[in-house]
């Protein structure tokens, strides 16, 4: 019962925004990324208020603490079960005091609630947390989203968020974005760039300072990459100050093949249409989806699909990637849009899996992921054994549904920005596509420890992506420096074991028991993942009394923090609500470019589409179709538009059926759509399809038959005659036979000698007989006007003779009705 | 018992099975009318009971808290918008402002009349016009808003 079209903004309305700014502040020792993020509040209104906030955390993010200043006061809270936390809150704000809650929301996203802001106020609320920064094929790709982007669907129903956490997206809205990062080590010797914001370098002893070179918004990711790193695996252990007599261990291996074998890619490609992909990341992704298609290789399998409301897909089956078929290809992405509208994605993927293919595929998808349904697609997914790559595009995608989407599914979730070159992320899923898989991880732990608990291997490992373990071992009497910790693993189907990689430990000291607190929490995760699967509640308050021993933030902890105020100072009421409006991110929708847009101004330019191959300028079609095609339906579209196959229309063919139609002076005549003969409609009932002949028929193929044709060339004078592929398309020939036409025949020759040539074949065939009345008018004609024969190329005319081999009155060849696809034997 | 307005907030949310903030966010966004008294004092009746529970089908069955709003405080039209049926060819007109902006109209579904949809475009017109001259004078003006910082990216 969806009512929407496409994800919409649904503006807040003009009112005075109470967030001020976010100020970012980091550092990164080894892999260990230590931020804190300053969010700046005043209520501006004369009457006390509750400020919601919902913001996002980066994938991998622990929360470490909240530091609250009130009126120049610094102020404590802590973290408690649930319950007890939203009762605190809910007590202090009926007493007329403040409190402060933080609460994670089930898309992984957090909801401040600042209750009992008197008027004129104001508060700093400091988030820390730490994250564990992947290296991946030698580069990190840090990122810290800013902003929550629109998202199809309900977010009650579908995104389980409570109404008050729900986010509102305002286009009015502007918040200061500022960051200061410190890299040490490795890092800093390192070459860093950042692809989302101008930047500066300040080189320091042992250390790189990055700071923003012009002011930022909440309006993208702030990304920063530094590449050019050395692959190393590092173990560190530190003593856990929660619980005597533990350690906390962290390894982080970055596997090594010995040798590796190059599997062929059977992928299926799925491209993300919907609205909210306009501008900036459409184009992004028909970079990525080319870069793609020319990295195939004839050996390789691929099927090309793309979604928003409806799912449509090229090809019944997978196509090997031959010239022809990567010919095809390109031409079908160059008519990819943000104009399928919602993001109907479960419904995408069940129909993407589907398609029929021979031993094991992936799924290469390519979205921005703003849908609030993400748990079922990750349920559709895991449950097909499909794995899924993902490549995100856009200024702030949804990270975390993304990552979850890849990781579920044995997948790897790869990033783009705009601006940034789609060639790394693409060139990097094929080496993961293409390269050797280890499997059955395993971890050695030195001898003389005996591990209380560790973190869960994935199934698989790829070759320089990096892997991380936790674990929790009793503290060693004496220390275990220098003691080695080994990943082995199978590769592809060997059964015996091989070292992926190995590291020594090294100890280190922390004074707010960093390391014990990120192990505890990946230790939270598992066991609350236990818990949903085996629908225990007995494990309900071990993981419960885990996340308050650490302080973590769960889905079953808040942190909150009351301030009794003062009798003359406490509020009257109750206050009144304010949610503070997410950023629109910058190209959202077609809502502007990044890479167009002045910094300093409010103007939002929308980006032109320059790079396309064809110069397409593509105006939106003056009437709206729905995509379901009934006989009834069909037979009213047929008449309209000539037979065109709705979803086929390569973009310059609008063009042409706008202007052509004012230019004549005579009115189109068709050919008789509803006569099998000449027509093949869909899912056709003519006797094409039982029998022997089930193979050989192209029951799929929806157009002109060869009579058909003839009979239209007969009733259409000379001058009226196509001259284009476009043209023959336009009355009816199937796309495929057009793009033999095109591909096969045509490459290295004139379009319209081509047409010419393949006319006078057709004509030759003689499928239609002139009788009766018909007869008599031809006689007539040629006697009045004599017909001069059209010149054509015979050359071309017997390549076309031959490839039309088979051909009948009321089907074409197998051979080019399957085109690009090998031929069925 | 025929007293009106005897349920605390928490009582109220026990009724209707909902947690506690979501009521009260109901109440703060005025889809619930208020209590009868403040704070630790409110005091909710059968109309809030009624009011609450109308809210919760509503919202379970999809329907957005803008259109809840209507239905308890607005209109009665029906709860779902009329279905587009497949196969349904709708006509729409564009309204081309300048390059790079048009407006898409199907007067029937934002139900205005030709006199309204020519309003409109009057009104949107003049309003384009405001707005760019508005910024091409600020552009003139900002001496650091040079045009050279456009930049190209790294679009390939």
């Amino acid at each position: 019962m969806s009512a929407l079209r496409q994800a919409e903004v649904i503006c807040a309305g003009k009112h005075e925004l109470m967030l001020l700014g976010v100020r970012a502040n980091g550092a990164v020792k080894g892999r260990l990324l230590a931020m804190s993020l300053q969010q700046r509040f005043r209520n501006s209104s004369d009457i006390n208020t509750e400020i919601t906030y919902t913001f996002p955390l980066p994938w991998g993010a622990v929360l470490m603490g909240v530091d609250v200043e009130l009126n120049g006061k610094q102020l404590r809270g802590e973290v408690s079960a649930k319950n007890t936390a939203r009762a605190r809150y809910e007590e202090a704000l009926s007493e007329g005091n403040s409190s402060i809650m933080l609460e994670l929301n089930p898309d992984h996203s957090y909801t401040l609630e600042l209750g009992n802001l008197m008027a004129r106020e104001e508060c700093g609320i400091t988030i820390r947390y730490a994250q564990v920064l992947q290296l991946e094929h030698g580069q990190i790709r840090m990122m810290l989203p800013t902003t929550i982007a629109p998202r199809y669907g309900n977010a009650l129903t579908q995104g389980r968020l409570q109404p008050h956490a729900a986010t509102v997206t305002d286009l009015t809205a502007e918040y200061p974005f500022d960051i200061s990062l410190t890299l040490y080590g490795d890092l800093a010797k390192a070459n860093v760039a950042s692809p989302s914001h101008k930047t500066g370098y300040f080189p320091g002893n042992d250390e790189l300072v990055v700071r923003l070179a012009q002011r930022g918004s909440l309006d993208r990711d702030f990304i920063l990459i530094v590449s050019d790193l050395q692959s190393q695996s590092a173990v560190i252990a530190c003593k856990d100050s929660y619980v005597d007599g533990q350690d906390a261990v962290m390894a982080s291996f970055s596997p090594q093949f010995a040798a590796s074998i190059e599997n062929t890619v059977s992928a299926k490609i799925l491209v993300d249409c919907s609205g909210s992909m306009g501008g900036d990341s459409i184009e992004a992704a028909r970079n990525a989806l080319r870069s793609i298609v020319s990295g195939l290789g004839k050996d390789d399998k691929f099927s090309l699909s793309r979604f928003g409301s409806t799912v449509e897909h090229r090809s019944r089956g997978m196509w090997s990637g031959t010239s022809q078929t990567k010919a095809s290809a390109q031409r079908w992405i160059d008519g990819v849009n943000a104009d399928l509208g919602g993001t109907e994605m479960a419904s995408a993927l069940v129909s993407t899996i589907a398609i029929s293919h021979n031993g094991k595929s992936d799924i290469l998808l390519i979205t921005d992921g703003e849908i609030e349904g993400i748990d079922e697609v990750i349920d559709v997914a895991t449950k097909s054994g499909h794995r899924v790559f993902v490549v995100a595009i856009g200024a702030s995608p949804a990270e975390v549904h993304l990552r979850r989407l890849a990781s579920a599914t044995g997948g790897i979730c790869d990033f783009v920005a705009p601006g940034e070159d789609v060639e790394p992320a693409v060139i990097r899923m094929f080496s993961r596509l293409r390269a050797s898989r280890a499997r059955k991880l395993r971890v050695e732990w030195p001898a003389d420890i005996s591990v209380k608990w560790a973190s869960k291997l994935p199934n698989q490992a790829f070759e320089n992506d990096a892997l991380t373990v936790c674990a929790f071992i009793p503290a060693p009497s004496a220390q275990v420096e220098l003691a080695t910790v080994k990943l082995w693993g199978c590769l592809d189907d060997a059964e015996t074991e091989t070292l992926l990689s190995q590291a020594t430990v090294s100890y280190v000291d922390s004074t707010v028991n960093t390391l014990a607190r990120m192990t505890a929490s990946t230790q939270y995760l598992e066991f609350a993942a236990v818990k949903a699967t085996l629908k225990l509640s007995e494990a309900l308050s071990k993981s419960q009394d885990l996340a308050v021993l650490y302080q973590l933030v769960t889905n079953e902890t808040n942190f909150i923090l009351v301030h009794e105020r003062s009798e003359a100072e406490k509020a009257q009421e109750m206050p009144d609500s304010h949610k503070v409006p997410q950023m629109l991110p910058a190209g959202w929708g077609a809502t502007g470019s990044i890479s167009r847009s002045v910094h300093g101004t409010n103007v939002l330019r929308s980006g032109q589409v320059v790079n396309s191959p064809v110069g397409v300028y593509m105006s939106t079609p003056s009437v709206w179709r729905t995509r379901d095609r009934t006989c009834a339906a069909a037979k009213v579209d047929a008449l309209s538009t000539g037979g065109m196959d709705d979803f086929e229309i390569p973009a310059f063919l609008r063009m042409q059926s706008g202007g052509g139609l004012f230019e004549r002076s005579s009115p189109r005549r068709s050919i008789d759509k509803s006569n099998p003969s000449y027509w093949t409609g869909p899912a056709s009932k003519g006797g094409l399809d039982h029998g022997a002949n089930k193979l050989l028929s192209n029951s799929h193929y929806v157009g002109i038959t060869p009579a058909g044709l003839d009979e239209w060339l007969n009733i259409h004078s000379k001058s009226d005659r196509p001259k284009t592929y476009a043209g023959l398309q336009s009355l009816g020939l199937g796309l495929s036979i057009c793009e033999w036409l095109e591909f096969e025949i045509g490459s290295g020759h004139i379009e319209s000698a081509v047409v010419k040539a393949f006319i006078a074949v057709m004509q030759g065939f003689g499928f239609v007989k002139l009788a009766g009345l018909h007869k008599t008018v031809n006689v007539i004609k040629s006697v009045i006007s004599p017909q001069k024969t059209t010149p054509f190329d015979t050359e071309l005319a017997s390549l076309i003779l031959k490839g039309l081999q088979g051909i009948q009155p009321n089907k074409w060849p197998n051979s080019v009705v399957n085109f690009p696809e090998v031929a069925v034997a | 018992m025929m007293k009106t307005d005897q349920h605390t907030l928490n009582e109220l949310c026990v009724l209707a099975d909902l947690p506690i903030r979501t009521v009260r966010y109901y109440v703060q966004n005025g889809l619930v009318d208020r209590p009868e008294g403040e704070t630790r004092a409110a005091r909710y009746g059968a109309r809030h009971v009624e009011q609450v529970l109308l809210i919760k089908k509503w919202t379970a069955a999809g329907v957005s808290l803008e259109r809840v709003r209507e239905l308890l405080h607005g209109h009665e039209a029906p709860v779902a918008a009329r279905p587009r049926k497949a196969g349904s060819v709708e006509v729409c007109s564009h309204l081309y402002v300048a390059d790079g902006l048009e407006i898409i109209i199907e007067p029937g579904r934002a139900q205005m009349t030709p006199e309204q949809v020519r309003q409109f475009t009057r009104g949107v017109i003049a309003l384009y016009s405001s707005v760019t001259e508005a910024s091409t004078s600020e552009v003139a003006q900002d001496p650091t808003n040079s045009a050279v910082t456009h930049e190209e990216g790294n679009k390939k």
